[in-house]
């Protein structure tokens, strides 16, 4: 009697409900570790992208090269990159830190980008002023425009934040326990294919439409002063 | 190295063709549904509306599972290839909407008012003044969409198409020599698609500086 | 110029017509009449309303009251046998445009077209004339507004007078029976209106049918059979160019002609 499915639209809905728990541990799995190579991405991004603005010319390019690498090829290679190499220069780490390192340099290659864009968006005249005042470059950036800029940057990293979410997905490939695997080891142990599928999509909608939502309310109510500033959509 | 060379070319070929034939097929439908988002009946916008939303908000490689697992589930069995195209197909189509969309949208509302006071049905109009028009704007992101695709397809890698990520990794299982692999796909990967972005932004210029900055 | 017949018949009645937008009334119970062959003349302020009266005739705009009647038909929709008002599909509606032609203040011409094409497309996909006709009929066209030899230039590549002669030829390509001009020079220097306007006297020699808004007075009254004054909305005085120029009875007509040193074309 308990075992009988409770059907609706041909799907087991008991089934879909029995899953839940652990699709949601692994969504948290999938935002964590998303949300930490962002934090990570930003440390990073922070220093690049201002050298990237200010800092000498063959640094410039230096960092150009990098970004326009990360952004040039595919995420997967970045996981293969990082999953090989690491271990080729002696450092061993499990599948969930080589998933936020790989992850932390796909977002650093968008958030150099942000955070350049959004201190060009800074009046020039602002650094001149720092400047004239005896400030060093250092000095004007860091206490001049990076403040200004920062708030411009919020809507740019909301949505690198979904980006970097979607390219989570990939971890599967390195077992990691994020939410595609979990589905995939579901589905493999129970076969059930279109409950597990539905389910594991509309979490991720859930909270990349929830994200999305928020950068665009950043972008419109909270920026509508300054110039938006984007972020490619990835894959 | 001059073993690997050859099979990772004709893996890159692999990824090339895949790439082009979802980028193509795509046009078609995302042209259609482009165009029905625009002047097609508003019954249909919340359905291409929902179908951009789940393409968008759903990462590629869950796309990829599903088309893998989903497809025989149904009871269509396919080529590994074919599945890939699909699955691609599925993930640009819901991109092109938004190229298409756009571009339509930005020719000037006067060309539909002439249209309409010729006495041109909404389709006539769209076929012989909005879209030629149109169809040039969709150049440059449409290069910039394939060079997106051919990123995009090696995570079919995951299904197991034999395409150039799939290929540098199985070189990797079989001879170790994982730098020399990384480094010429790697190398591959960003020369193709560099390519391709150079090609949509010398489109983009060509096109919107064609007379004295007049986008036409 | 002989004066309007008036034992034509009615070509178009507009009557009691409405239309807001927003908060702004843009016509307020406009009511008018075209005869056969006649040329009326509206003139008016800029936001008087002129314009949105000649786009409420080929329902470029809808109004939201009022009755347009062209040749025996209701424009935009019809009424059924039990008196409610059916309002006409796309499709219909594009039909009943086909005898309307419209010249607008900006050309509009198709950009990614040549001046031949320009004036040809209409007839080969909406009348189905074969495309050989309705490019040998462009040709003629063109000629009629003194653009031989510019048949196979790009809008961008011809003069704003020259586009709006193209314009012209596009919208008679048509047959239409009635002739719309929206300020067709206001977007013109003096040198290319008088182009312009000369192409409009000739067609107006030729009894077309024509309802033009402009601001060009001299040429009012030199080809008008009936001037119309718009204010706010409202049709305040119609009469012949005598009445209107000569002897205004409106008091709003009177203050609008003394802003004007009216001289021929």
């Amino acid at each position: 009697m308990e075992d009988a499915p409770l059907l609706f639209a041909g799907l087991d809905v008991r089934f879909m409900v029995e899953i839940f728990p652990r699709m949601v541990q692994a969504l948290l799995v999938t935002v964590q570790i998303s949300a930490l190579a962002l934090l990570l991405g930003i440390v990073l991004g922070i220093p690049l992208g201002g050298l990237r603005v200010i800092g000498p010319r063959p640094l410039q390019l230096l960092i150009q090269g990098l970004v326009s690498y990360i952004r040039g090829t595919p995420q997967i290679l970045h996981f293969l990159v990082v999953y090989f190499a690491l271990p080729g220069v002696g450092i061993l780490l499990d599948e969930y830190w080589t998933g936020v390192v790989a992850l932390t340099v796909i977002a650093v290659g968008y958030e150099v980008e942000i955070v350049r864009a959004a201190i060009e968006s800074v009046h020039k005249g602002q650094r001149e002023a720092a400047l004239a005042q005896g400030m060093t470059e250092p000095m004007a950036f860091w206490l001049i425009l990076l403040p200004q800029a920062t708030r411009r940057m919020l809507p740019a990293l909301t949505n690198e934040l979904i980006n970097v979410i979607k390219a989570s997905a990939l971890l599967s490939v390195i077992a990691v326990n994020e939410l595609t695997k979990v589905g995939n080891a579901i589905i493999y142990n129970t076969f059930y294919f279109v409950e597990v599928l539905l389910e594991v999509a509309v979490l991720y909608m859930l909270v990349i439409g929830a994200l999305s939502w928020l950068s665009k309310y950043l972008e419109n109510k909270v920026f509508s002063f300054g110039a938006a500033l984007s972020t490619p959509e990835t894959r | 190295m001059g073993e690997i060379l050859p099979r990772l070319l004709r893996a890159l070929a692999t990824t090339i063709q895949i790439s082009v034939l979802a980028l193509l097929l795509g046009t078609v439908f995302g042209l259609l549904l482009g165009i029905a988002r625009v002047i097609g009946p508003r019954l249909f916008y919340p359905v291409i509306d929902g179908y951009i939303f789940v393409v968008r908000s759903t990462p590629f490689a869950l796309q990829v599972y599903a088309a893998f697992f989903l497809l025989p589930r149904a009871g269509i069995d396919l080529p590994l290839f074919v599945v890939g195209v699909l699955a691609l197909l599925f993930n640009s189509v819901g991109y092109q909407i938004e190229i298409v969309r756009p571009a339509l949208e930005s020719v000037d509302k006067e060309q539909r008012e002439a249209a309409d006071s010729l006495g041109m049905t909404r389709w006539l109009a769209m076929w012989l003044v909005i879209l030629p028009q149109a169809a040039r704007r969709m150049v440059p992101p449409l290069t910039n969409e394939l060079a997106n695709l051919v990123k995009a397809s090696s995570v079919l890698s995951v299904i197991a198409v034999y395409e150039l990520t799939r290929a540098g990794h199985a070189i990797i299982a079989s001879s170790y020599k994982f730098a020399e692999v990384l480094i010429l796909v790697a190398a591959l990967y960003f020369v193709t698609i560099q390519l391709l972005s150079w090609g949509a932004a010398y489109l983009e210029r060509r096109i919107f500086t064609y007379r004295s900055g007049q986008p036409i | 110029m002989d004066g309007g017949n008036s034992s034509e018949p009615v070509l178009l009645r507009i009557e009691h017509l409405h239309k807001r937008f927003g908060t702004t009334a843009a016509l307020v119970d406009a009511s008018l009449t075209v005869r056969r062959g006649e040329r009326v003349v509206l003139i008016g302020s800029s936001g008087s309303g002129k314009s949105t009266l000649l786009r409420c005739i080929n329902h470029l705009e809808v109004p939201d009251q009022g009755s347009i009647w062209l040749d025996g038909e209701f424009m935009g929709g019809r009424f059924a046998a039990d008196g409610r008002w059916i309002q006409a599909s796309s499709g219909e509606l594009a039909r009943q445009r086909r005898h309307i032609g419209m010249v607008f203040q900006s050309f509009n011409l198709f950009a990614h077209l040549s001046a031949l094409d320009n004036v040809a497309l209409g007839p080969q996909w909406i009348l189905k004339r074969p495309k050989a006709l309705a490019r040998a009929q462009a040709r003629q066209l063109l000629a009629k507004v003194h653009l031989a030899g510019h048949e196979h230039k790009l809008p961008a590549q011809l003069s704003g007078g020259q586009q709006q002669r193209v314009a012209i030829a596009r919208a008679l390509a048509m047959g239409p029976k009635l002739m719309l001009f929206d300020e067709p020079t206001s977007a013109l220097d003096p040198r290319l209106t008088r182009e312009v306007l000369e192409v409009m006297l000739e067609l107006a020699r030729e009894q077309t049918t024509m309802l033009v808004v402009t601001h060009e007075l001299g040429f009012a009254r030199q080809v008008a059979d009936t001037v119309g004054f718009l204010e706010e909305g409202r049709i305040v005085e119609v009469g012949t160019p005598e009445q209107i120029f000569d002897r205004p009875q409106h008091p709003s007509t009177q203050a609008f002609l003394n802003c004007f040193s009216p001289g021929g074309l």
